[in-house]
This record gives C-alpha cells, structure tokens and sequence, in this order.
C-alpha cells in the first residue's frame, strides 16, 4: 500500500506474505534503516495462528523523535504504580526477553524511560517492534542517519508487497500506518473490529484509529501527528490485535453466522 | 438462575470470577508483584494481564463447572482504574461475549466492592468505607445511587500505604499493605503525623510527603525503627477514615458499617471501626481477602444484580472509563 504524500517524504513498509519471498531492498534500508532512534514494528503470527486470522508479515520503518515527554495514550492514569526509581520491574514478558525493552504504551510520560528496539519475541503472542533477527535490509547500518534527513529529502518508497503494513510521513508530520488481515470467515473479522475499535474511540483525539472490514479482511489505519503516540498506539495494537486473536482461537464459536 | 461471568483487570490484579444467584461458583486471581521499592506501570500490568487472562478464564470456568452455554452475561470493569489494564481485560471480555452470543455488562469497579460486601456479609444498608490503592470513599446508598459522602481529596489511603513501603523498600509480596500491617504490629512508638481531614473528605498526600521526608532521617538516628513508622502511618490514616465514617454515620443515622476494598483486609483499621460502631450502637461488616481484594467475582455479583434489573452494555458502548464515578450508576436494583 504506497501513498503518494505533500512533502513526498514517504516511509512504507516492505510487507510479507507468510512464506512468500521476502521483500528486501538494502539501497532503500540504507536511506530509510540508519540512525538513532529508528524503530521497527513487525507483525508476525506463528503457525498456531492460521486459519484464525493469519496475518501478513509486515515490517514497518517508523522515524522515532528523540525520547522526552509525550502524551499517555493508552497508558491511563492510574493513581498507582506512577514511579520513575532506577530499578524498574520487568513485566513476565520482558523477563522472558532480556533483550526486550519494556517501552510501550503507558512509558511515554516516562522522562527515565530509554526507548530501545524490541528484541526477539514470540510470535505466536505479540507484534515485536524491532527485530534485527528477522533479517532483511534493516540490519544494516546505524539508526537515524537517514531517517535524520528523511524530511528534507524526496525519498523513494520502500518497496511494498500486494497488500499490508504501510507507513507514511507527510508534510505536516501526518503519520500513517496501515494492516490488513485475513480471517477465517466475515464473523470473526467482525467480531475483532467490534472488539477492538472500542478502545480505540478513546484515543481519537490525538491518534485517529479505523477499522473496516470487507467480507473477511480486516483492515485496520493509524494516523496520528504526534511520532511518539504514534508509536505507542501502534503498540496497543499489536498487543490487544493479538490477544483477540488468542481468544478466537481459545474459545469455541456460539454465536450465530450472520 | 442466571450466571455470570466477571472479569477484574483494573490495578495490579487480574480476576475471573462466576456467580450465580448468589453463589460464588469461581473465583480465580493473579496478581502482578513489582520489585521492592517499586511500583507497577500501566503498561508493564497490562502486559501481564494479557499474558494470564485466557488461562484465567479457563480456570474460572473449570472450578465453576460451568460452559459457555451456561453463562447468562458477561460482566467486566469498566471503570474506574488504569487505562491500559482495563482496556486489554475489556478487550477479552468483548471478543467472549461475541463468541459465546452472550450480552455483555460493563460495572463500576466501586459498585462491584459494594454489592460483593453486601452479599458476603449480608448487610442491608450500611455506610461503606472504601478503602484501596486507588479510591477512598465514604459511600452511602439513598434514591437509587450509590452517594459519596466523603472521599480522599488527593491519593487514596492504599495508595499512601503503597508509596510508603517503596521508601523502605518493604516487599511488594504479597502486598505491601499486608506488609506494612505485620510490621506496624511490632511497632511501639508512635510519631506525630500530619492528620489530614477536611470536613467529610481526608488528604493523605502531605503525610505521605512528611513521612517521606523525615524516614530516612530518623531511621538514620536511631530516633525510631520502621515498624515504629509503620505503626505510626497506620494509626494515623485509620484515624482519619474513621472520623469521616462516623461523621457519615451520623449524618445518615445509620446503624451499619461495611468495610470493602484492598486495604479493608487490614485488621487494625477494622478493629478500630469496630470500636467506633460498638461506641455508637452500630455493628461492623468486612470480609476476607478473598473479597476485600480484587477479584473476578465482584464484578460477576455487580453485573448480576445489573443483569437481573435489565442493565445491558451495547459492545458500541463497552469502552473503558478510567474515572468512573460511583455516583454515575443508577441503581435500579435496589428499592
């Protein structure tokens, strides 16, 4: 999926059918993969996940500000827990993935938080942002170098498969992200927009969040202004995305075919 | 006999509780423990509610001896709590009732405490005392509302208690209130704290602030030991909270006090309610950590005196609301 925006500074993400080719172009990670602060977002779901919402592998280059002070979406504002102390407790997860930074939703009120890419994960549970050890041109070189100079120059897409994860930054700093995933059957595609756009309405002032379903695809579109919300909302994504999807596969389907 | 499914996501503990008429069926929690000296985040506690919920569930439903098709409603919290737990249990909750064709009941988290007090210890209309790490409020039930007579004007009692023992680097585990609890036993001197009430509302971040400041120093001098601050903080708040309760129950002239939430679990803050309704003629109810704290089946006993009364969530309307107000809720299931 490739717009063509103002400031025809466009950052799209390579996709990726599960076992088809992968779809890699060092010329363009040498623009789009180097300098600090670069993050990647990859959706990947393990076998367990087929035939229950099989998604299309996509890796996302996301230009990253440098870490400060940002909005809370999605992180809430809990009377407790709010505590920036040197020894900061790793979620199960994180201590299953030494490697894994705890940044996410809820951390970018976080002045002490320093952001790194995410290590490896498993895929059967949760998107992981940043995975050098998915191969591909983004392995290469440092972060931040030319997503430094991204705006000023009029860079050439990344190269993109038929349909899945795509990325934009526009003029004005309008940045989009994009998925589409097949289900099974139109029900559940349904089932998951219903269970997901309810939470995004919270959020809409900042980032805005749209989920359409056509027959059994879902397609999902983040766009926001602000990199850092951005960012964090395309975690929560991936996260509740995936754990509906744990559920569709946990639970035995009631309710009737519409 | 309908049943139904509760879940609680909205702090640290993630619960799946099933309750039919009356009868607590299940009634399973996990609870995220953070490091000494720390607290729990948003988004780490989200985290690992999304990485047990599903388990949860399943388990809910094995020692309930229950299915799908036995399960009337949905029931799950909506609110009041933190944004990011909350919304991965709704979520869950959501994605169950489409799958299972059930209809779904968003509750008051506060609303869940009460009726689940109400239930175990068979109160009828008693003043409440609400008590955890994130709310204290002084409630009081009149024309179909659930009415806050008196509440923390800044942080929540628990909350203070909490803070605390990140400063002494108490254990988390298996809370740092109980912990705080076991070593206020073995304090013998008490220090004047700053007691902090407003009319019918209470302050607790000044004390907090004070006993911050002056911890360490006196800690270091030998001038008293921790339990001696433990017992000293304890004292303090749970004075307060009883004023404002008997205020309350004298505003009402109501012969009954419930204690719910978190930090109800606390024997000495029940003992000195205790002593204040004993003083009063009114009798005290509390019930045990299985209730006091989160849990899954409070939100299954909200949500089936709401399912009774016809309450029904539309999934349109089934997002979160991080400061859900107990007043908000109509009670339609009380006279």
């Amino acid at each position: 999926m490739e717009q063509e925006v103002g400031a025809s500074v466009k950052i799209q993400a390579a996709t990726q059918v599960l076992g088809a080719t992968d779809l890699r172009d060092p010329t363009c990670h040498e623009r789009w993969g180097k300098g600090r602060g670069l993050t990647r977002g990859l959706i990947s779901s393990s076998g367990r996940h087929s035939g229950a919402g099989s998604v299309r592998k996509a890796r996302v280059d996301t230009q990253e500000p440098a870490v400060g002070t940002g909005g809370a979406a999605g992180g809430g504002g809990g009377e407790e827990g709010e505590h920036r102390g040197q020894n900061r407790p790793r979620a199960p997860e994180d201590q299953r993935s030494p490697g894994r930074s705890s940044a996410g939703e809820g951390r970018s009120d976080d002045e002490d938080d320093v952001r790194e890419p995410r290590g490896a994960q498993d895929p059967g549970n949760e998107a992981a942002a940043g995975d050098p050890d998915e191969g591909g041109p983004v392995q290469q070189g440092g972060p931040g170098e030319g997503a430094a100079a991204a705006p000023q120059d009029a860079q050439a897409p990344l190269a993109s498969g038929p349909s899945g994860a795509a990325v934009m930054a526009r003029g004005n700093r309008l940045l989009e992200f994009s998925v589409t995933v097949p289900f099974r059957s139109p029900l559940e595609a349904h089932m998951a927009r219903t269970s997901l756009i309810s939470n995004a309405q919270l959020q809409q002032m900042m980032v805005q969040q749209e989920f359409t379903v056509d027959n059994s695809t879902l397609s999902a579109r983040l766009t926001s202004e602000d990199p850092i919300l951005f960012r964090i909302s395309i975690n929560i994504f991936h996260d509740q995305f995936f754990l509906v999807l744990r559920n569709i596969q946990n639970q035995e389907l009631v309710a009737d075919v519409k | 006999m309908p049943a139904v499914l509760g879940f609680e996501g909205s702090a640290n503990k993630i619960g799946v509780g099933v309750v039919r008429d009356g009868e607590v069926l299940a009634n399973p929690r996990r609870t995220y423990v953070t490091p000494p000296g720390t607290g729990f985040l948003p988004a780490d506690t989200a985290r690992h509610h999304r990485a047990v919920i599903l388990d949860l569930l399943q388990e809910a439903l094995t020692e309930a001896g229950v299915t799908s098709q036995d399960v009337d409603c949905i029931a799950y919290t909506k609110g009041p709590g933190m944004g990011a737990p909350l919304a991965s249990v709704a979520v869950v909750a959501r994605t169950v009732a489409q799958l299972w064709n059930k209809p779904l009941l968003g509750v008051n988290h506060c609303i869940g405490h009460i009726e689940m007090g109400r239930l175990i210890t068979g109160a009828t209309s008693p003043t409440v005392l609400y008590v955890s790490g994130g709310n204290t409020q002084v409630i009081a039930y009149s024309e179909h509302r659930y009415r806050i007579f008196g509440e923390t004007i800044d942080i929540a009692v628990g909350n203070c208690l909490d803070r605390f023992a990140r400063v002494l680097k108490i254990s988390n585990d298996p809370s740092p209130g109980y912990n705080i609890e076991q070593m206020a036993k073995r304090g013998t001197k008490l220090i004047e704290l700053p007691y902090t009430v407003k009319g019918m509302d209470v302050s607790f971040s000044g004390i907090l602030s004070f006993i911050e400041d002056m911890a360490q120093r006196m800690l270091a001098t030998g001038d008293c030991t921790p339990e001696d601050l433990c017992f000293s903080l304890q004292e303090t708040v749970f004075a307060m909270l009883v004023e404002i309760t008997e205020r309350a129950m004298a505003h009402c002239g109501s012969q009954e006090a419930l204690i719910v939430g978190g930090v109800g679990c606390n024997m000495r803050l029940q003992e000195m309610m205790g002593t204040m309704c004993q003083e009063r003629g009114a009798q005290l109810y509390a019930t045990d950590e299985r209730f006091c704290i989160d849990n899954g089946a409070m939100i299954a006993q909200a949500g089936w005196e709401m399912f009774q009364a016809g309450h029904r969530t539309p999934l349109s309307e089934s997002g979160i609301t991080q400061r859900y107000r107990t007043d908000e809720v109509e009670v339609t299931w009380r006279d």
